[in-house]
């Protein structure tokens, strides 16, 4: 069986620690990438069959992952990387060619970052795309309060794998 | 003087409010003008009602430009006491100035003096004349330049004032004292006509009396009119002081004319003094006029149909202003975390201070007259008020703490220039009492109104009772106050009554008289009346200034975090106007559990408060108990008594919450919650104490929905200063270990890095991202300031940090090292033999006794790559150094490099301690991290950081890889550099661009 694959594109893996292990107990297997050499070879294997990509958790802030250099996405202006995760599920993931392998996988923002009025913008103009070409919906979980107090963005969190988990065993089974 | 006067000139409205303030003011000591009125013209601007404001600025400055030497000024009697009258007034005048503005336009008049002043040119000479000083003597009356509250009564109050002139001036024509005015030493005194209105109502109160008996009960009946005097007015400056609102000033106004009584004195300079007396029920007029003496007194009562005042609903308002902060203050218009909490409270100071600006600035009024008390004089124009009102010598307005274990009542005092030795005995007795008073059990029962008076030797016979059951006001059968001890003052009286805020006593209102006799039942009355009216209005202010404290203490650097704890319980329970208040947190992850963190209290709750636990474990969530618990935050004994009905278990899940509600009474429950999000768990949660029967803490005046806009404020507020220390934690933390890193420490530039860090944290935003790539010294510095950076901005959520956190980062990893290593830290050099550069690097590690497998394949040998040579030799060499640090003996280190179809892999790898856990595991390239195997190591937690770091400068990989084996883990650390990325220069697309 090949192996369910969740992958963190994410540039500090110790800031989703919690999700990573809870993947990780749900017998999902995690791939934390934080640059784009690696993510294109985890892409890479999930074409060639030897891992199944079932969920892309993405943070929008990555400092140093130029995309442009191993994708196909065109000139960027994102020397700082904050927007390198809207990058990446604007131009990899979430494209506007109907043939992207990567489409129908279902994909998570999951960031420090407030959802502002513009990033809600550019939230729901990719969706729209989305619902047109039928592709699943990103979700946008925005990493709020203090390791403390309870999150409940992780408990949303949990609820999308258990979510994922239950739909793959039904198609599966 | 002349420019001094043209100077006053150009502030024409000054000169305006002036004339109007002693119009008023003249007019407010009728009676007296009213002898006079046969000997006084009059002059009217006519049918056409030109405004006053319209006369005045047609011909103010060329006027007085061409007259100003004209000898109406140069021989005006006595032209100092105006320019000194104006200098000691000018600050009242310039706060009223505002306000009268607003109205002059709308206000007809005419000022009324001796005819030979009304000569055509100098008709507008009087209107600027200090009339007091000057025009002394002469009738003002007719319609003046009146406030609204005076506009809206004046149709009944002319035919008044007609009526009295017609009547009452013809009584006392043989009273006319023409010399009093002219006498020089009788206007020294200030108030020559005073000794008018003495010298007839000695003799005269009676036909005073009826004339005005006959009066209102003949022509006034329908109407609202109702002669003003000083007191009326300071009244109704009260209301606007306490709400400046047209409104409400107008219905002060109106209740305060339209009153239930009204009374006339004589206070010790012989002023006739009017007391206006609301009544709540039946708008009665009442008028009673005392001649000093209880024998001369006329009463007259009035009917009006009217209904005025019905809307001085005080405590809605607070109400109503309360819930609009929280709405307005719901995170849509402002942020959250610290910052905010500052500026909210900044924002809220500003929005209600002004009044106590005001009062401030009003307060240097009649300086010559009063002795005032350096501190705490906040409240000190409307304590000055209601010394005004009750001609009294000196009133006093307490605070109470309940949860302070010694009275710390504030004593805000503004009393009359008497002997300091004795006013300081006067006032020592007086807290001492208090705080005698409030350690007897016994008395506390009883308002502390009436403990104070009791306590203070009985100098106090009047005052306030509190019964059982709320507000039952008894009124001892004596009305007299008298005093029968000589010390400290002789013949003294005083009244006390509580202030109360919903039901629950948050201070008492003391007046002090001169004499005996002086305070009689009726004036304990007016006292509670007053009380009730500044009662939420300071209570209001205490609140917001308690509220902003708690914000500037939560922000304090210095302060330790308990000492914030204690402050936010101290605060918390001056709000609330608690016995005690505690404080529970959620220790570390875990939720639902909370622990008791601080708590502020009197001493003998001390042992129960100790016991109190707060836990919503256990509890159903759909226990409808529980949900009145946790929304109503009203907990008190019959609560219980049902929840143990249903709930059997219930008592034994939270025993301490039940045995302290028992013994309390009273326990309200305010949960913390993230404003955010509603529906979230508590973030903490505060208890709060009431007593039973203690200082009027009764059942029946504990509504908890009177307190729920205080308690959402309060939550509201607690939750950003919650997450407000939480940030500053973290930013405290991060700078220590910044500081105390054994490597860094040294180098001065990480010392500013971190004060501008700590800048940053205090919200002294000033460096751009230019000064700070600059003030930056050292590579490392850079990326841990970047990322703290980054990390303030998203925990603060405050766009300008963020956007410099985005610019400084993209500066940050271009000026790297500028001072050690020169422009050769972002240089890209080419290596051209990769393969010797990583083996000298290597090899210089290679010290016993460790073991070093170096494995480099020979296509490595002849592969040149493009980069930034000083960071990948940093890479290199944190790697290696920290497997030489790690690797458990005698186990080798291995070194390899090989090229791949894409990329070229540079791998260390070391046989060592296992990591605890798996999440050890995924934090390894955290900064700061180290792992449980690293406990005897020295170190900071910054190598693989660097690591990784560096990777993202280079845009190159970082794998990690750990295996268990045999009960040692092996580690290995891959660099994957892309060979696009590092290919020669000379064969690159894009780089460098």
């Amino acid at each position: 069986m090949v192996t369910r694959t969740v992958v963190f594109v994410e540039d500090a893996r110790g800031q989703a620690v919690d999700q990573i292990l809870y993947c990780e107990s749900k017998e999902l297997s995690v791939a934390d990438v934080g640059m784009p050499y690696g993510l294109r070879e985890v892409l890479e294997k999930h074409d060639a069959g030897e891992i199944e990509i079932v969920l892309f958790v993405v943070d929008l802030a990555l400092p140093g992952f130029h995309a442009e250099k191993f994708f196909d996405v065109g000139s960027v202006d994102d020397k700082s990387g904050f927007d390198a995760g809207w990058i990446v599920l604007e131009k990899i993931l979430r494209p506007e060619d109907q043939q992207c392998r990567y489409g129908n996988i279902p994909a998570v923002i999951l960031t420090h970052l407030e959802l502002t009025s513009k990033a809600k913008a550019r939230l729901n103009a990719m969706n729209e795309r989305n619902q047109a070409l039928g592709r699943p919906l990103v979700r946008y979980l925005q990493k709020w309060g203090t390791s403390s107090f309870l999150p409940t963005w992780a408990k949303e969190f949990e609820a999308i794998i258990d979510e994922l988990i239950a739909r793959l065993d039904n198609s599966h089974g | 003087m002349a420019i001094l006067l043209e100077h006053l000139l150009q502030e024409r409205n000054r000169w305006a409010i002036q004339v109007i303030q002693h119009t008023v003011s003249l007019l407010s000591n009728m009676p007296l003008r009213l002898m006079n009125w046969q000997k006084m013209a009059m002059w009217d601007p006519g049918p056409e009602q030109e405004s006053f404001l319209h006369h005045i600025s047609d011909t103010d400055l060329a006027f007085y430009k061409k007259r100003r030497n004209t000898p109406w000024i140069t021989t005006a009697r006595n032209i100092h006491p105006l320019v000194d009258y104006l200098r000691r007034n000018w600050t009242w005048l310039a706060c009223e100035r505002q306000f009268f503005r607003r109205w002059l336009g709308e206000a007809n008049g005419a000022v009324c003096g001796p005819e030979r002043y009304f000569t055509d040119d100098m008709r507008v000479a009087a209107y600027r004349l200090n009339l007091k000083d000057i025009f002394e003597g002469f009738l003002v009356v007719g319609p003046v330049f009146a406030r609204p509250l005076e506009m809206e009564l004046w149709p009944g109050l002319t035919r008044v004032v007609d009526r009295l002139v017609e009547k009452v001036g013809e009584e006392f024509e043989g009273h006319q004292v023409e010399n009093t005015f002219d006498d020089h030493e009788m206007r020294l005194r200030g108030r020559g006509t005073g000794w008018v209105y003495q010298e007839c109502l000695k003799d005269d109160a009676e036909i005073v009396g009826n004339t005005l008996k006959a009066i209102f009960e003949t022509e006034i009946e329908g109407e609202i009119g109702l002669v003003r005097n000083r007191a009326y007015n300071t009244l109704a400056q009260i209301a606007y002081l306490l709400h400046k609102e047209p409104s409400l000033i107008t219905n002060a106004a109106g209740k305060a004319g339209a009153c239930e009584e009204l009374l006339f004195r004589m206070d010790r300079n012989n002023n006739l003094v009017l007391r206006a007396l609301p009544g709540n029920d039946s708008w009665r007029f009442s008028l009673f006029v005392y001649t000093g003496l209880q024998d001369k007194r006329v009463r007259v009562r009035l009917k009006p149909p009217c209904d005025p005042g019905a809307e001085l609903g005080i405590e809605k308002k607070l109400i109503k202003a309360t819930g609009e902060l929280v709405q307005s203050f719901a995170y849509r218009q402002h942020g959250f975390m610290g910052q905010k909490v500052k500026r909210l409270s900044r924002w809220l100071h500003n929005t209600f201070g002004v009044i106590s600006a005001e009062l401030q600035k009003n307060g240097e009024g009649n300086t010559g007259k009063y002795r005032e008390p350096p501190e705490k004089d906040e409240y000190r124009e409307l304590a000055r008020r209601i010394l005004e009102l009750f001609c009294a010598d000196m009133v006093s307005i307490f605070i109470y703490h309940h949860a302070e274990t010694k009275l710390k009542a504030k004593i805000v005092s503004f009393q009359q220039e008497l002997d300091e030795k004795k006013r300081a005995d006067w006032q020592n007795a007086e807290y001492l009492s208090m705080a005698k008073a409030s350690n007897d059990r016994q008395l506390r029962q009883r308002s502390i109104a009436y403990r104070a008076a009791d306590k203070k030797e009985e100098q106090f016979c009047q005052a306030l009772l509190f019964e059982g059951t709320g507000r039952a006001v008894a009124v001892p059968a004596d009305q007299l106050i008298l005093n029968p001890y000589p010390e400290p003052f002789e013949r003294r009286s005083a009244i006390a009554v509580p202030m109360l805020v919903h039901g629950l006593l948050f201070g008492v209102l003391e007046i002090d008289g001169f004499c005996q006799y002086q305070f009689r039942r009726d004036s304990v009355q007016l006292a509670q009346e007053i009380a009730d009216i500044i009662g939420p209005f300071l209570y209001q202010r205490e609140v917001l200034r308690g509220l902003s404290a708690l914000s500037e203490s939560v922000l304090n650097d210095e302060k330790p975090t308990e000492k914030k704890y204690t402050g936010i319980c101290e605060v918390a329970a001056q709000v609330f106007l608690a016995n005690a208040s505690v404080l529970f947190m959620p220790p570390g992850q875990r939720v639902n559990e909370f622990s008791l963190v601080a708590s502020y209290n009197r001493d003998d709750l001390k042992p129960l408060i100790a016991k109190e636990g707060y836990s919503l474990r256990g509890l159903e969530d759909d226990s409808p108990v529980i949900q009145a618990f946790q929304s109503g935050r009203y907990f008190n004994r019959l609560s219980i008594r049902e929840l143990e009905e249903k709930y059997p278990g219930w008592r034994d899940r939270v025993p301490t919450r039940k045995s302290t509600a028992e013994l309390f009474s009273h326990l309200t429950v305010i949960p913390i919650r993230d404003p955010r999000n509603p529906n979230s768990e508590d973030l903490c949660a505060l208890s709060l104490y009431y007593v039973h029967g203690a200082e009027g803490n009764m059942p029946a005046n504990l509504l908890s929905e009177r307190w729920e806009p205080t308690a959402q404020l309060m939550s509201l507020i607690l939750a950003m200063s919650v997450g407000a220390m939480h940030t500053r934690r973290i930013v405290e933390e991060s700078t220590r270990r910044f500081f105390t890193h054994e490597v860094m420490a040294v180098t001065n530039g990480i010392q500013r890095v971190g004060q501008k860090l700590v800048d940053l944290a205090e919200k002294k935003l000033g460096p751009t991202p230019d000064q700070l790539t600059i003030i930056a010294d050292y590579q490392d510095d850079l990326q841990v300031f970047g990322q703290h950076l980054r990390k303030l901005s998203l925990l603060m959520r405050e766009d300008r940090i963020e956007k410099l956190a985005r610019s400084a980062s993209a500066s940050i990893y271009e000026v790297i090292l500028r001072e050690d290593y020169g422009d050769s830290v972002s240089k890209e050099e080419i290596i051209e033999n990769l393969g010797t550069f990583l083996f000298r690097i290597a090899d210089g590690y290679w010290k016993p006794p460790h073991e070093f497998r170096i494995n480099i394949s020979e296509d490595v040998h002849h592969t040149s790559i493009t980069t930034r040579k000083f960071l990948l030799d940093r890479m290199f060499r944190e790697l290696l150094e920290n497997a030489t640090k790690y690797t458990a003996e005698p186990h080798p280190i291995e070194v390899q490099a090989k090229v791949g179809e894409r990329a070229i892999e540079i791998s260390v790898s070391n046989i060592g301690e296992c990591l605890e856990s798996r999440e050890e595991k995924l934090r390894i390239f955290e900064w700061g991290f180290r792992g449980h195997n690293a406990r005897a190591i020295t170190g900071g937690g910054l190598g693989l950081h660097i690591v990784r770091t560096a990777s993202q400068i280079l845009e190159c990989e970082v794998h990690d890889n750990i295996e268990t084996a045999n009960g040692l883990c092996r580690f290995t650390f891959q660099i994957i550099l892309p060979r696009e990325v590092f290919a020669p220069k000379d064969t690159r697309k894009t780089k460098g661009a």
